[in-house]
Parts: C-alpha cells; sequence; structure tokens
C-alpha cells in the first residue's frame, strides 16, 4: 500500500515536471536573434491636403500582402482614403499597365457623382498621376469609365489623350 | 484526505520548480527589447531592435518630421551611433525614452517628404523608405516582392550668374542673362497688376551683376533682382507699364537666358475692331458645379451664362464682333468650343466658371487661368484678373497657369489659337462667394471688369489712352503683405 502511494507521488511528480518545464518553454523568448528578414512592401497614396490658397500634397502609406497587387491595392485606396478627392462611390474596376500606359477603369460615379469645379477636377486627376508615378513601369495614364475613354471628367481638364504621370517643370 | 492534498501541494511545487528552472537555463530576468541599430542605406532607414516590438509611424508637422514609436522597448546601456550616410531630406535624426516602455525615433525633415513604412515578419526590424514623387528610379515597386524605394537624386550644383545686359531691340526689350551652365527657370505672375517674377532657383548671384537693373524702355516700369548667395537662389521681378509678353529663350549652345518683353499679341488697334468668342462654361445636361445652401441649389451653368450675356452686350455696345459657344441652356461639347474659336479666326477666347473645391467654404476668391506657360494668355489673365478682382470684393487669387496643379492644362486654353483665359470668377461651394454670385448686382460688375481689363490689353490702361502717345510712368503700388517678392524655393 504504501509502496503504491510513493510510486503515485514520484509519478505525478515526474509528470508535474515535465508539465511545468513545457509550460515555461511556451512562453515566447523575448530576446531572439535577429535573423534573415523578409520585409512587406508598401505602396504611397497621394492626397491634396487644402493650405490657404493652395494644396499640400500627403504621402501615405499603405501595406500590401505579398499576394496582392501594389498598383490595385493603391488606386482602391486613394478612392476612399480621408482627404480623397474622388466622388463618393467611386469603384475601381479594371487596371492594366502596357507600354507604359496604365488604363484605369473606374465606375461611373467618377463622372455621375463629380461634384463640379475645376479645382476639384484637376485635384483628381493630380492625386492619380502622383499615386501612378511610384511605379517604375507607368509613364502615363488613360482614364476610363466603364470600358469606355473619356475626354474629361467635369469639363475643365484635357483628358483626350493619355497624361504623364510625371511632373516637372512647365517650359517656359 | 490529508494525504491526498500534500500530494497535490508536491505536485505545484515541482510545476512551478520546472517553471522557474526553464526561465533559469534561458534567462534569469525577462528584459524588454532595446534598440540596437539604427542604419541608413542611402535613403532607407533600418530600424533594429533586439527583440519583438511594435512599430508605429506617423507624421508631425511644424516643423516636419516622421516619427517611429516603438513598444515595449527600451535603450540600451551603450549609446547607439547611427550607421551610414543620414540623406539630403533628413535634417537629423533624434532618439529618446518616449515613455516607459516606449522609444521613440524622430526625423527631422527639411520638406516634404513621402515615406513607405514596412516591418518584418519577426518584429524586431522595420525599415523607412523616403522618397519623393518625381523619381526616375527603376527599382519603384511594381511587383509584390519590393518595397517603394525612391532615392532622391543629389541636388545639382547652382549655377553662377555672371553677367546680365538689357539690349534695345526696336520695339522688345531684351534682357540678356549668362549663366555658367544651363539651369531652367520660371515666369509667374505676381498679383498685383502686371508684375511677373522670373524665378531661378539654381541660380547664384555673382560680382558682375549690374547695381541698378532698370531700363528706360516703353513696355518696362521697374525692375528689381534679388539674390541669395547662400541660399543659391534668385529672382528678377518685373513691372510692365501694361499687359505685356514676357517670354524666355534658352540658348541653343551657350548657357545664356534671354528675357525678352514685348507687346503681347492682337494688342494693337481698338477693342472695337476684335473678334471674341465668349465662352459659358457647361450648359444644358451639364450643369457644372452645384451651389447648396439654406438659400437653395445654385448651378454654375446659370451663372456663367447670364455673366456671359452680359459681357455679350458690354461688347457689342463697344462695337466688338462677338461670338457666343451658346446663348442659352443648350448642351454644348466641351472640345467644340475652342473648335468654334479656332475656325471664326477669333481674337481672342475668354471662359466664364465658378469654381468649387472638394470641401465647401475651404476657399475663396478669384482666379484666371491661362494655358501653360503662354505669354500672351498670361498678359491676358493678369489684364482680366487686375480689372476683375478689383470689383469682386472677394480674394485675389491671382493669374495662373492651368498647370499650377495639374501639368496638362484646361481642354478650351490648351487648344485654342488665340490668346484665351478661363476665369473662375467665384467659389459656388463658399457661402459668401455664392451670395454674390447669385447677385445680378455682382454679376454686372464682374462682366464690366472683364470687357475693361480685356480692353486694357488691346488699348492700354485708361490713363494710359488718356495720355495717348505719352507713356505715363505711375509710381509703384503699395505691396501688399503677401505680394512682398520672396526669393524662390528651389524646384
Ligand atoms: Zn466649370
Amino acid at each position: 500500500m504504501r509502496i503504491r502511494w510513493i510510486l503515485t507521488v514520484i509519478l505525478l511528480a515526474v509528470l508535474a515536471f515535465g508539465g511545468g518545464y513545457w509550460y515555461a518553454s511556451r512562453r515566447p523568448r523575448l530576446a531572439p536573434q535577429p535573423g534573415p528578414v523578409q520585409t512587406k512592401p508598401s505602396v504611397v497614396v497621394y492626397v491634396p491636403i487644402s493650405e490657404g490658397n493652395t494644396y499640400r500634397w500627403e504621402a501615405k502609406p499603405v501595406p500590401v500582402n505579398a499576394d496582392e497587387d501594389p498598383l490595385r491595392i493603391a488606386l482602391e485606396h486613394l478612392l476612399i482614403t480621408r482627404d480623397s478627392p474622388f466622388p463618393q462611390g467611386t469603384r475601381l474596376l479594371r487596371v492594366k499597365v502596357e507600354d507604359g500606359i496604365a488604363e484605369v477603369d473606374f465606375s461611373r460615379e467618377l463622372v455621375d457623382n463629380f461634384p463640379g469645379g475645376s479645382t476639384t477636377e484637376a485635384l483628381i486627376v493630380e492625386s492619380l498621376c502622383r499615386t501612378l508615378a511610384q511605379f517604375a513601369d507607368v509613364e502615363k495614364a488613360r482614364i476610363l469609365v466603364e470600358g469606355k475613354k473619356i475626354d474629361t471628367i467635369g469639363e475643365h481638364v484635357d483628358l483626350s489623350q493619355p497624361v504623364p504621370v510625371r511632373q516637372g517643370l512647365p517650359a517656359n | 484526505m490529508p494525504a491526498a492534498w500534500r500530494v497535490l501541494m508536491v505536485v505545484f511545487l515541482v510545476w512551478r520548480m520546472a517553471g522557474q528552472m526553464h526561465a533559469q537555463q534561458t534567462e534569469s530576468v525577462a528584459p524588454l527589447p532595446t534598440l540596437q541599430a539604427l542604419r541608413w542605406e542611402e535613403s532607407v532607414l533600418h530600424v533594429v531592435t533586439s527583440g519583438k516590438v511594435n512599430f508605429q509611424t506617423f507624421t508631425l508637422r511644424e516643423p516636419l518630421r516622421a516619427v517611429i514609436d516603438i513598444s515595449p522597448c527600451t535603450l540600451p546601456p551603450e549609446t547607439i551611433q547611427p550607421e551610414g550616410d543620414t540623406p539630403t531630406a533628413v535634417e537629423r535624426i533624434r532618439w529618446a525614452q518616449f515613455k516607459e516602455g516606449v522609444v521613440r525615433v524622430v526625423l527631422d525633415l527639411r520638406e516634404e517628404t513621402p515615406f513607405a513604412f514596412s516591418t518584418a515578419s519577426e518584429g524586431n526590424l522595420a525599415t523607412l523608405a523616403l522618397g519623393t514623387a518625381p523619381s526616375p528610379a527603376s527599382d519603384k515597386p511594381r511587383t509584390a516582392s519590393t518595397p517603394a524605394k525612391n532615392n532622391p537624386p543629389p541636388p545639382p550644383p547652382p549655377a553662377d550668374l555672371l553677367q546680365a545686359q538689357w539690349l534695345a531691340d526696336g520695339e522688345e526689350a531684351r534682357l540678356q542673362m549668362q549663366l555658367s551652365r544651363r539651369v531652367p527657370v520660371r515666369l509667374r505672375p505676381l498679383k498685383e497688376g502686371y508684375t511677373t517674377i522670373l524665378e531661378m532657383p539654381q541660380v547664384k548671384p555673382g560680382d558682375g551683376l549690374p547695381a541698378d537693373w532698370s531700363v528706360k524702355h516703353p513696355l518696362i516700369e521697374q525692375v528689381q533682382f534679388s539674390g541669395d548667395t547662400k541660399g543659391a537662389r534668385s529672382a528678377l521681378v518685373i513691372r510692365t507699364t501694361r499687359a505685356a509678353s514676357l517670354r524666355v529663350e534658352y540658348d541653343k549652345e551657350k548657357p545664356i537666358i534671354t528675357l525678352a518683353v514685348n507687346r503681347p499679341r492682337n494688342a494693337h488697334g481698338k477693342l472695337s475692331e476684335k473678334h471674341i468668342v465668349i465662352d459659358p462654361g457647361h450648359g444644358g445636361t451639364s450643369k457644372g458645379a452645384v451651389g447648396r445652401g439654406a438659400d437653395g441649389i445654385v448651378y454654375e451653368k446659370d451663372i456663367t451664362l447670364a455673366i456671359a450675356l452680359m459681357v455679350r452686350d458690354l461688347l457689342v455696345k463697344e462695337k466688338a464682333t462677338v461670338t457666343m459657344t451658346r446663348e442659352d441652356d443648350s448642351t454644348v461639347d466641351l472640345y467644340d468650343r475652342p473648335k468654334l474659336a479656332n475656325e471664326k479666326g477669333a481674337d481672342f477666347f475668354i471662359s466664364i466658371h465658378c469654381d468649387s473645391t472638394p470641401k465647401p467654404n475651404s476657399a475663396s476668391g478669384t482666379t484666371t487661368y491661362f494655358h501653360a506657360s503662354d505669354p500672351d494668355g498670361r498678359a491676358l489673365a493678369q489684364a482680366i484678373q487686375k480689372h476683375v478682382s478689383a470689383v469682386t470684393g472677394l480674394p485675389n487669387r491671382g493669374a495662373q497657369t492651368d498647370t499650377a496643379i495639374y501639368q496638362s492644362g484646361f481642354a478650351v486654353l490648351r487648344r485654342s489659337e488665340m490668346p484665351a483665359v478661363l476665369i473662375e470668377v467665384a467659389y459656388i461651394n463658399n457661402d459668401t462667394d455664392r451670395a454674390k454670385l447669385k447677385d445680378p448686382k455682382f454679376q454686372k460688375k464682374v462682366a464690366e471688369a472683364i470687357v475693361a481689363g480685356l480692353k486694357a490689353y488691346i488699348e492700354g490702361e485708361k490713363e494710359q489712352r488718356m495720355a495717348q502717345e505719352e507713356v505715363e510712368i505711375r509710381p509703384a503700388a503699395n505691396q501688399s503683405e503677401d505680394e512682398q517678392i520672396q526669393i524662390p524655393e528651389p524646384l
């Protein structure tokens, strides 16, 4: 009887030791050695911030997962981010890059919900161009609505030809 | 029962002992991760910590700073030395124990610099990539494998302005400037009357420059040079006696820039001899911008038509020839408007609009746009803006290039072959501006000012017309505060 007791206690003690050691080893180690790192890419979207008589361009970083298209993520984010100049409800339908031209196809809200004003229109086009300019293979942009080329969004800015996305010093 | 209790107690103690033994084996006390390294690789900052932490990044303004908060984290006992060269966009990098468990890294930025931020999956490394929008860098992201890494190109060395002299060339006034190398310069109208600034952001004034830049010429009233040797930037402010065309010519071979001042296109003769196309913005199914307030809804297309019809009547009274792109609420294609003016061979194209911004009441005032850097369009915009802004009682936003925000410009200005302007009379989504826009008396004043501005462009200002052939030199008007000449920032 006594031997059975002792054996039980020893067995439990062994189990407890093992369990305790295992439990402690499960807790995160707090000082690992920095090893090789995998960085997550991120993209930037540009939105205008009204400042007195002019606009300042704010760059907002957006994280991108490994399985996502950074160009699509940037454009989708640009449409919904705070201070986006794009009309309410505008959705990105399709985007493809061919021969340096990004064809960006938006839903019809881009034109239908456009609130008017040459300033608003210019800010929309400029925020798109600045955001596209970070992609090495994009030189120009063409805006489409529901698959069709458009000449203008709000009857001010000339969009009849693909527009260069990079800013330069206006020629004299 | 007591025996069972004793057994349970032993089990518990052994459990704890085992846990402590594990801890002793790995680390006696669990410390917070420390900041280990700050390393620059060109424009990318790597922040390395000794363990898994959370990184948070944001910007602070005035002065402009990029901030990275690291938690839980402490500073190590030894001092950290940032490795690599700090990029030019960053004035300095600082770090401190911001509060218990939080280390803050601050980058003092010299200018608005976008950055992309990413963290490693291990949680012990973060990268902050500084970039600039117009970077030709080929390592920009396209595929999902590379982070944004736009290396700003190093600023080019400034050019020296060696010599400057005026050359009389008949009707034209020419200022020839010799530089040590070719650099781009830019002409921009200032708000005050016929004042234009030649911005030379990469130009350092040399020793051989004249003390007095003025010249005796019927078109030129005042010339003022300001140069900053240390900051390597210069500017020339030219006030003309009337609307004048200013043009920059770059010599094809030598680093010589010539500023040519002329009477602009179609600025001879009388208003009565001219053909003007008036373009009321939008119309029909295109309502333009919409103004909403307690006072109801108002459409841009209705206000532009009302003002345009008044302009037409005033021009007809002046015996000028007028063509309207629309005279009622009909729909007119955007591209047909300049086409009509080109087909008619008109002398001027004047488009009338009301502006609107993404946020109501965020902007107020009058702007006259010209295309890109067209010297005649700029002169016409200056003349019309001078007269219209004088009667609106709203902020004078100046004559501006239509590439001010977006570089392709406005369709009607880009496609018109004659001097052309687009007037944004006021903001329809601003309560103060809208109340005025709806007022027929205000509309009339604006219409009269448009005609007065056009007449001044063609025939000179009223006082000049009265003095006939003699060019009257007016004293320089007091410059308002925001008109003080500023040496431009580098482009
Ligand atoms: Zn408009």
